[in-house]
């Protein structure tokens, strides 16, 4: 049996090894536990009692957490858009600007502040002494108020917020993706006429397919984890109007100390996440 | 080539020890842990307390006896390291043993480390928790120590009252002693009282009239604050203010939150908020400078506050900002509302026995003027208090003749219902809700929790 081992023939799984056995130990093992939790009713302290199915059932039943879901789709259908097609019409305009370093660097610097800081400064301009304020000053007193404690309307402003700190980061990445295209299909369809939206709608962005992809992906699974900035700016409130799969998930364990509850939550999370990615991903890279 | 190999190798082999070591260490107990918070809490601040190697040596000594104990916290995070040394330093004068204090920044991450702690020997032997179901679920799993000896010897004597022992009393026996004692008192901005040629009101009529006179002068009589936990506060004031049996019979189920006189309670709050009488709902950091600067005149807070808006908007004590109790709505005794955080004691720490010693000398008069002094505190009625507003929210705790203490909503009533009833007098304070619509969605949560 020693005599077939052959070092050749598992070299790529050595190799790949280190990988393997981290997220098996920290993510796997914690995917296992948390399945398996969220059978159970349990507050951290107490013996564990096996409910079965009772946290899904009551779980899909609850307003609370289909205001949750549904305000995750929000997130993930806003985010999806509006950082895909402003980042995409920023690196356009400011790739062949006399001062683009200057406009990247201003348009990244939100996203060189973490998720946490950022919302402390969107909390501060949003306060009723802030930008409300400011807009009282302008003749609109009914809009001093805080923004942010007016339900649903909050989610819309954490939006904002969210795109403003992402933007800088998506929009260097269709720059680099500009940049490494090949120049002789532009130069080709020139010849042959094409206008400018026929230019990018028929040629760059086909050929910019990947790097699109990439940022499409990376905004759907953030979007749906989505949770410091909702963390600092609401805690998920008024009357958990704002919350999202993520925070609801964080609410019912380490708050509410429903932990059965909250594995649940994260179980359905993670079912989501992992068919919306694997099912756009698949779909992506089909033709490659 | 080979080199590569062999590089690839070795990695592979480092990195495989470093994540099965990571799991070998998953078993130790929250003492790492908490050591690890604390040193980045000091580091965080900047207060130069004691680092992560003191305290892993402090733990050590506690242990096998060497005179320190521990205590866990969420409260001090943000506490200056002067006010902090103050007060260990006199606990330690006075008990002999050193306080080696490990203040958690996050609740979630502190709740987190007792659960992983609490049934070894390597637990604290003080910490903090929180009253109500929280500390009753402690209590059944047998997890903290029946401190009723402590409060026989010294705490009782020390001023305490009976009330607060209550608080953390089950089958009899008292598990707790309090950390803080917080009243909730009505802080009013005095510059404003002065300037309209109001009164601190003795009667419910008077206050609704104290309000309309600020309304129509363009200030906000009452701030509401926008944390969905803080929906209870008014409306545990109001139902007291009418009949405070029927505040604890909502809180216990035996009275339903659709009787008709919670409903006439209610009514006279939505007739309240209707006449703008409260501020929309605003974040706790707007409230403060909003109260300071007369924007709006009324805030129903912990006592304490009056330290906080000394220190950080200047205001005084009996000259720019006051304080008084809602009034009843019959004329009768009026309700003073308290929060009690729960000092306890882990049973299964091998520091439990020092810790007993520790909590024996805690309520003495030095450490609670210390406690007072620093944090604002008034947990005893023996320390010295030279405020007198703040005296005389002491004396009204103690007249029993015109004042009842009542633990507040957030800890009477089961948690499980508690959160929901949060959300919907949110949902009500917002104007979302119709008191019928909010009651019913309530009483109907409440049927499920008290099993009716």
């Amino acid at each position: 049996m020693f005599k077939s081992f052959s070092f050749k023939k598992y070299k790529d799984y050595l190799y790949i090894a280190p990988a393997v056995i981290f997220i098996t130990v920290f993510f796997i093992s914690s995917i296992v536990y948390a399945f398996r939790l969220s059978f159970y009713e349990w507050d951290g302290f107490s013996k564990m009692e096996f409910v079965g199915l009772h946290n899904y059932i009551k779980l899909f039943r609850d307003k609370n957490f289909l205001t949750s879901a549904m305000n995750t789709v929000i997130w993930v259908a806003s985010s999806l858009v509006l950082s895909l097609a402003m980042p995409l019409l920023f690196a356009i305009l400011i790739i062949k600007s006399s001062w683009s370093g200057g406009f990247k660097n201003i348009f990244y610097f939100p996203s060189a502040l973490s998720g946490t800081v950022g919302g402390l400064l969107m909390t501060s301009i949003l306060s009723i002494y802030g930008l409300p304020k400011i807009v009282g000053m302008m003749g609109y007193p009914e809009l001093v108020r805080d923004w942010l404690s007016i339900p649903y309307v909050n989610t819309f402003v954490m939006i904002v917020s969210g795109i403003w700190q992402g933007l800088g980061l998506n929009m260097l990445l269709f720059i680099s993706g500009l940049n490494s295209i090949d120049s002789s299909p532009i130069e080709a369809a020139k010849i042959e006429g094409a206008n400018t939206f026929q230019m990018y709608t028929r040629v760059v962005f086909p050929l910019m397919k990947n790097t699109i992809v990439v940022v499409l992906l990376m905004s759907l699974v953030n979007s749906f984890k989505t949770f410091d900035n909702i963390w600092i700016m609401t805690k998920g409130g008024p009357y958990r109007t704002s919350e999202t799969l993520a925070l609801t998930m964080y609410q019912e364990s380490f708050i509410r100390n429903d932990f059965g509850r909250g594995a649940a939550v994260a179980i359905v999370l993670t079912v989501v996440v992992v068919f919306v990615s694997y099912f756009n991903i698949r779909n992506s890279f089909k033709e490659n | 080539m080979n080199l590569k190999r062999v590089t690839a190798l070795l990695l592979s082999v480092v990195v495989a020890a470093g994540a099965l070591a990571g799991c070998g260490n998953s078993g130790s107990t929250g003492s790492d842990n908490a050591q690890t918070e604390n040193t980045e809490n000091n580091e965080q601040e900047e207060t130069g307390g004691s680092s992560a190697e003191d305290a892993g040596t402090a733990a050590d000594e506690a242990v096998s006896g060497g005179g320190t104990v521990e205590f866990w916290n969420d409260k001090m995070a943000n506490i200056e390291q002067a006010s902090l040394d103050a007060v260990l330093g006199t606990v330690q004068s006075v008990s002999g043993y050193t306080l080696d204090m490990i203040p958690y920044p996050d609740t979630a991450s502190y709740q987190t480390a007792m659960q992983q702690t609490i049934r070894d020997e390597k637990a604290p032997g003080l910490f903090t928790w929180w009253s109500g179901s929280q500390l009753q679920t402690l209590v059944e799993n047998g997890l903290v120590e029946d401190l009723t000896p402590v409060w026989e010897n010294s705490i009782y004597d020390a001023g305490v009252s009976q009330g607060i022992a209550d608080a953390f009393t089950f089958d009899g026996k008292v598990y707790a002693a309090p950390w803080s004692v917080l009243y909730n008192v009505v802080l009013y901005n005095k510059t404003v009282f002065d300037q309209y040629g109001l009164k601190e009101p003795e009667t419910f009529d008077e206050f609704l009239q104290v309000c309309e006179t600020l309304k129509s002068n363009g200030v906000t009589p009452i701030a509401l604050k926008s944390d969905s936990w803080a929906g209870f506060i008014w409306f545990q004031a109001l139902l007291a203010a009418k009949d405070v049996e029927l505040y604890k019979g909502i809180c216990d189920g035996s009275i339903k939150y659709t009787d008709p006189r919670v409903v006439e309670v209610m009514e006279v709050w939505k007739d309240m908020l209707d006449k703008d009488y409260f501020s929309v709902p605003i974040d706790w950091s707007d409230v403060r400078p909003s109260f300071a600067k007369g924007e709006v005149a009324m805030m129903l807070e912990p006592h304490v506050e009056f330290t906080g808006m000394k220190k950080d908007f200047d205001m005084v004590e009996g000259e720019s900002i006051d304080a008084f109790v809602v009034p009843a709505m019959d004329g009768g005794k009026k309700t003073i509302f308290f929060e009690a955080a729960p000092l306890c004691i882990s049973t299964s720490s091998a520091q439990k026995d020092d810790a007993m010693k520790v909590l024996e000398s805690w309520y003495s008069e030095d450490v609670q003027n210390m406690f007072h002094e620093e944090f604002g505190y008034t947990n005893t009625s023996k320390i010295h208090v030279d405020t007198p507003v703040v005296q005389e929210i002491l004396d009204a705790t103690a007249d029993a003749d015109n004042y009842q203490l009542v633990l507040r909503f957030y800890e009477s009533t089961p948690d499980k219902l508690r959160d929901f009833v949060l959300d919907e007098l949110m949902r009500f304070q917002l104007k979302n809700a119709t008191v019928e619509d909010m009651l019913n969605t309530i009483q109907a949560e409440a049927d499920t929790v008290f099993g009716n």
